[in-house]
């Protein structure tokens, strides 16, 4: 079912995300060939000069709109799953947490995308396709480091979600109640983070104070700080995932137990 | 013959408002049932709750003698009040979804019904009429071979002619060792294929009686009997 709901996910996304990535595209790769032949006639065309500035700054704020849509069109998918949307989809026989999963996933698979997608087409923009290739020396600190960034999109969108379950509770101005309940999280999740900290700094520094982290000697020295850093990276993964597990289960209690469609 | 469709105590408050307050009925296999009251008598509510949509506030919903779950919404075919499928879909995806969640779909009789309302696999919903809309939602409803099929005010907002077609695709459609439980404010029009009633009135199940017994006893249509219960 799991596959079923990513299948309708992914169509049901990819009928928005695809149309503007590809107009996006066609403009990048538009301004890229147009600045390779205008970027020295300026001094003799002002005008060009100034016109392709403009196309410049309209490819790049496209590719933020490309970014931002990747992002928030989950958002507005779980948005829906909790008003008319969910009629259909939270009557299929389905767990709850099902629903959750196809959602994070393709939220952050779309966001990954966006990321990937904005960096190709900023190479088009600029003309600099020297993507720098990481060692397979690095490639634990590497493969950590993307569990991270993919922890934290998930978190992003979790983060949303549970502000969106939150804000179904109500029958009114849930839209406002989400935003609202947004930032109350994020709050919450900063002041927990800030207390986190400050035990860690507490009692932990007389570990860290054996580490020599200056001129990050651990990278390129593969000294004895790596399997450290690793250990470290993988803390804060660990910590991530934890936060992570927490808005899910929130956001599924919310959803089994409080559910409350408009 | 032991009941498909079980309601116990059920309760459910918006704040201070009381939606239901303790409904209580069955209803068992075979039957055709009228869930009738007036407006905000908790009807939807009800079909809500037991479609799994909303949580109650206390006492329970069993349909095959199972709490609302994963397993009773694989056996409960349900017509939401409003149009709930996305409207970005073509047809063919309405039916392709319905095929792929619901084992008991049976895609040859929703696209023969598709067929007779003359809509094509590539016609997108959004861009049918509000009418062909309903019909389109109820024809995947209908095509179920479920135990209990929960229709929220499926004549609700359509034209005398589309309300027939609604009621013969209800009637020929629905397997007979199935129960029917429909919400409606249209007693008039399906008075007349109702096998038991249940009038709600401030969120309690005032009254179960079979239409016949109701009409002997009464000597009133079920229609009559309404206008006169919820007089205002």
């Amino acid at each position: 079912m799991l596959t079923n709901l990513l299948k309708y996910e992914f169509k049901a996304t990819g009928r928005v995300v695809l149309p503007i990535a590809s107009g996006v595209l066609v403009l990048n790769i538009f301004t890229g060939i147009l600045s390779h032949f205008i970027q020295n006639t300026s001094d003799r065309f002002p005008l060009a000069g100034l016109a392709l500035v403009l196309l410049n700054l309209a490819a790049l704020v496209s590719l933020l709109v490309v970014l931002a849509v990747c992002f928030f069109i989950e958002v507005q998918q779980f948005y829906r799953l909790l008003g008319d949307r969910g009629y259909l989809m939270l009557a299929l026989p389905v767990q709850p947490w099902k629903h959750i999963a196809a959602k994070v996933i393709c939220g952050t698979a779309w966001t990954v995308f966006g990321m990937l997608f904005s960096s190709v087409c900023g190479a088009l923009l600029t003309g600099d396709f020297a993507f720098s290739v990481p060692h397979a020396e690095d490639f634990a600190i590497w493969a950590v480091m993307v569990l991270i960034v993919l922890a934290l999109i998930a978190g992003a969108l979790l983060h949303t979600y549970l502000a969106c379950a939150f804000a179904g509770q109500f029958t009114q101005q849930r839209m406002l109640i989400s935003i609202a309940a947004y930032f109350v999280i994020g709050f919450a999740g900063q002041m927990a983070a800030l207390v986190t900290a400050f035990f860690v700094a507490l009692y932990g520094y007389k570990y860290f104070s054996n580490i020599n982290f200056i001129g990050a000697s651990f990278i390129l020295n593969y000294d004895n700080s790596l399997p450290f850093l690793l250990l470290s990276m993988l803390v804060v993964f660990a910590l991530i995932a934890l936060v992570d597990a927490l808005m899910w289960a929130l956001t599924q209690w919310f959803m089994t137990k409080r559910l409350n469609l408009a | 013959m032991d009941a498909i469709y079980e309601v116990h105590g059920l309760t459910k408050r918006y704040g201070r408002t009381t939606a239901l307050n303790g409904a209580e009925f069955s209803v068992t296999p075979g039957k055709l049932v009228g869930l009738l009251g007036p407006n905000g008598s908790g009807k939807t509510t009800l079909l809500k709750i037991s479609a799994g949509l909303l949580t109650p506030t206390a006492g329970s919903v069993l349909v095959n003698k199972t709490p609302v779950g994963v397993y009773t919404k694989a056996v409960t075919s349900y017509l939401p009040d409003r149009m709930a499928l996305p409207t970005e879909f073509t047809a063919a995806d309405a039916v392709s979804l319905y095929n792929d969640f619901f084992p008991d779909f049976d895609k040859a009789k929703a696209d023969a019904m598709l067929a007779d309302l003359r809509i094509q696999a590539h016609d997108k919903i959004g861009a049918m009429s509000k009418g062909t809309q309903e019909k389109m939602q109820l024809c995947l409803t209908m095509s179920r071979a479920a135990k209990l099929y929960l229709l929220d005010e499926p004549l609700g907002g359509v034209d005398p002619a589309a309300r027939d077609y609604i009621l013969q695709t209800i009637l020929h459609n629905y397997s007979e060792d199935a129960a029917l439980v429909l919400s409606t404010h249209l007693i008039g029009d399906i008075e007349k294929v109702l096998d038991e009633v249940i009038f709600l009135q401030n969120g309690k199940a005032l009254r179960q009686a079979a239409v016949d017994e109701l009409r002997e006893e009464t000597g009133m249509s079920v229609d009559a009997y309404f206008r006169e219960v919820y007089k205002c």
